[in-house]
């Protein structure tokens, strides 16, 4: 097996935050040194009880993808559910302390009671569509698809166009303007919105939705300043959902916004269950955080980019295009993790039943055999083959056409009344192994 | 060549549509895409092909 030693670029420290924190070419040069190194790569990252497997090809990624027959998401869906429990006990809950001191479990199981320990604020009966596969999956995820269902997002348009608008409106130009909480906030004020969080709860509530994306990674390295600060809020953040969903449930769930909506579904001919709708709501509130955050990366592309701004000016049609490469280029959701159900060869190597596997999409969005000058951040490329950012497969994100069609309206609506901006400072970012962000980015506009 | 797709995995999305409207179709209140030929001309062979390959659900299968 090759080894971190035999090349003089040194390998990605998946597991490490700080990896991901640093410039983008030195990183990528990292991560491609090992996808064509090696591909399929057994990696043991400093304190984890076991490896993992990393896949950083495209191809192997969409096998993984879409067999989730033999690639279960059960057992945990970020490097971090793979951490030694002792190290991040103290961010679980009681009831995923108690799983985890039974004797004899496997890593797997371990992983399991990790994953879904610290998407469960408290809550033994919490039930994820990230954490769970066919045939549930599908009918879980097809009560979801009935508050994103299609016609819906497009019935959006207007209300998206008027709330971009409003925000845009309040956008100075030539002075510093923090994108994070000004353009960015529009998704969250969108997501409260459609949600159906009261308007005096909806500040508070997008506050304490950030400190959820924090929390769906968890980290060994974090420290219990920071792990104490995160729980307050999440506690928070999970009792407002369950008041919404209760009060909703009460009264019927007669109302158009989306609480209501799963109020009144049904799941398998009864009621959806609370474990369940609370895991909805949590996605709702969400997706105005990482629409967010891919938002602002996409301003800050274009910001670095000037000549592709200017293109987008000329050509708005562009726009969708533009926001597909700005995923591609700085993906947000950096990767996927599933568990081996048997043994499968993948590249020569041979995945053991119950192994643990990393689909590096970051990698997969910079692979040669995939892509046209892979580094070249570039609006008008093709997308006959898609980028790995929405994942792919049984889990692909259910609301990547909601995140399009709000980014793309956003971005035309704000190309129309600056077609110029440039960075004002350096940016601020947020990450964990699992997800990036940003917590400011200092532009300032032009007419 | 013959269409298959699995309706429990579609989200309706429609990136099928945009690709190939020959063959997939998508109202506004559908759940699912529907399937207009499920056997259509080999001339087709390409289109569909795309269609299958940006599927995010890999919902769709060609046998044939
Ligand atoms: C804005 C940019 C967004 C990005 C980059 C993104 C990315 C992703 C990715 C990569 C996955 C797959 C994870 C895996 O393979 O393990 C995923 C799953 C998911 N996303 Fe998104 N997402 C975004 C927005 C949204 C929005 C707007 C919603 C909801 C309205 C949403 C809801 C979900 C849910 C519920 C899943 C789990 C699906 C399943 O397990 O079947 N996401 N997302
Ligand atoms: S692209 Fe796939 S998931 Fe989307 S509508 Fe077509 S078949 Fe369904």
């Amino acid at each position: 097996m090759t080894t971190a030693d035999a090349t003089a670029v040194q390998w990605p420290a998946w597991e490490d935050a700080a990896f991901y924190a640093q410039d983008p070419e030195p990183m990528y040069a990292a991560i491609a040194a090992q996808r064509n190194a090696a591909p399929v790569y057994w990696y043991e990252p400093p304190g984890y009880p076991t490896g993992l497997w990393i896949l950083s090809k495209w191809e192997d990624q969409r096998f993984v993808g879409s067999h989730p027959e033999l690639f279960s998401s059960r057992y945990g869906f970020a490097i971090g559910d793979a951490s030694d429990p002792a190290t991040v006990i103290g961010q679980l809950p009681e009831w995923a302390k108690q799983a985890l001191g039974q004797e004899n479990l496997t890593h797997a199981e371990r992983r399991r009671f990790v994953a879904k320990g610290k998407l469960s604020m408290g809550d033994p009966d919490f039930e994820g569509l990230i954490l769970s596969d066919p045939p549930r999956h599908g009918d879980i995820r097809s009560v979801l698809m009935k508050a994103l269902r299609p016609s819906l997002v497009r019935s959006l348009r207007t209300r998206i166009t008027e709330i971009a608008d409003e925000f845009i409106a309040r956008v100075e130009p030539e002075v510093e303007t923090d994108f994070v909480t000004s353009v960015g906030q529009i998704p969250a004020a969108l997501m409260t919105e459609l949600t159906g969080v009261p308007p005096e709860m909806r500040e508070r509530f997008i506050e304490l939705a950030s400190a959820q994306m924090l929390a769906i990674t968890i980290d060994p390295n974090r420290d219990a300043a920071e792990v104490a600060r995160i729980q307050g809020l999440v506690e928070e953040f999970h009792a407002y959902c369950n008041e919404l969903l209760a009060e909703r449930r009460a009264s019927g769930g007669e109302g158009d916004d989306l609480a209501s909506i799963i109020a009144r579904s049904e799941f398998q001919g009864a009621p959806v269950p609370h474990g369940l709708a609370i895991s909805f709501i949590h996605t709702f509130v969400n997706a105005g955080e990482t629409t967010r955050a891919l938002l602002s990366f996409v301003a800050m592309a274009l910001a670095q980019h000037p000549d592709q701004r200017r293109l987008l000016v000329e050509h708005p049609e562009l726009v969708a295009n533009a926001i597909d490469e700005t995923l591609r280029y700085y993906p947000l959701n950096w990767s996927g993790c599933r568990t081996a159900t048997q043994d499968v060869e993948i590249g020569g190597q041979t995945i053991h039943k119950g192994d643990y596997v990393m689909m590096v999409y970051a990698s997969a969005n910079r692979d040669e055999d995939v892509w046209e000058r892979p580094n070249e951040f570039d609006v008008t490329r093709s997308f006959d083959k898609d980028h790995q950012s929405f994942g792919y497969g049984e889990h692909s994100c259910p609301g990547a056409l909601l995140a399009r069609t709000d980014s793309t309206i956003i971005f035309e609506r704000l190309l129309a009344r600056f077609p110029d901006w440039d960075l004002a400072g350096p940016p601020g970012r947020w990450g964990t192994p699992f997800l990036q962000g940003m917590s400011s980015l200092p532009l300032r506009f032009h007419t | 060549m013959r269409v298959i797709l699995d309706e429990q995995r579609c989200d309706a999305h429609g990136v099928c549509v945009d690709e190939c409207p020959e063959v997939f179709a998508l109202d506004d209140d559908d759940d699912v895409v529907r399937v207009l030929i499920e056997e259509p001309d080999e001339s087709l062979r390409e289109k569909v092909e795309r269609a299958a390959l940006i599927c995010p659900k890999a919902a769709i299968t060609i046998e044939g």
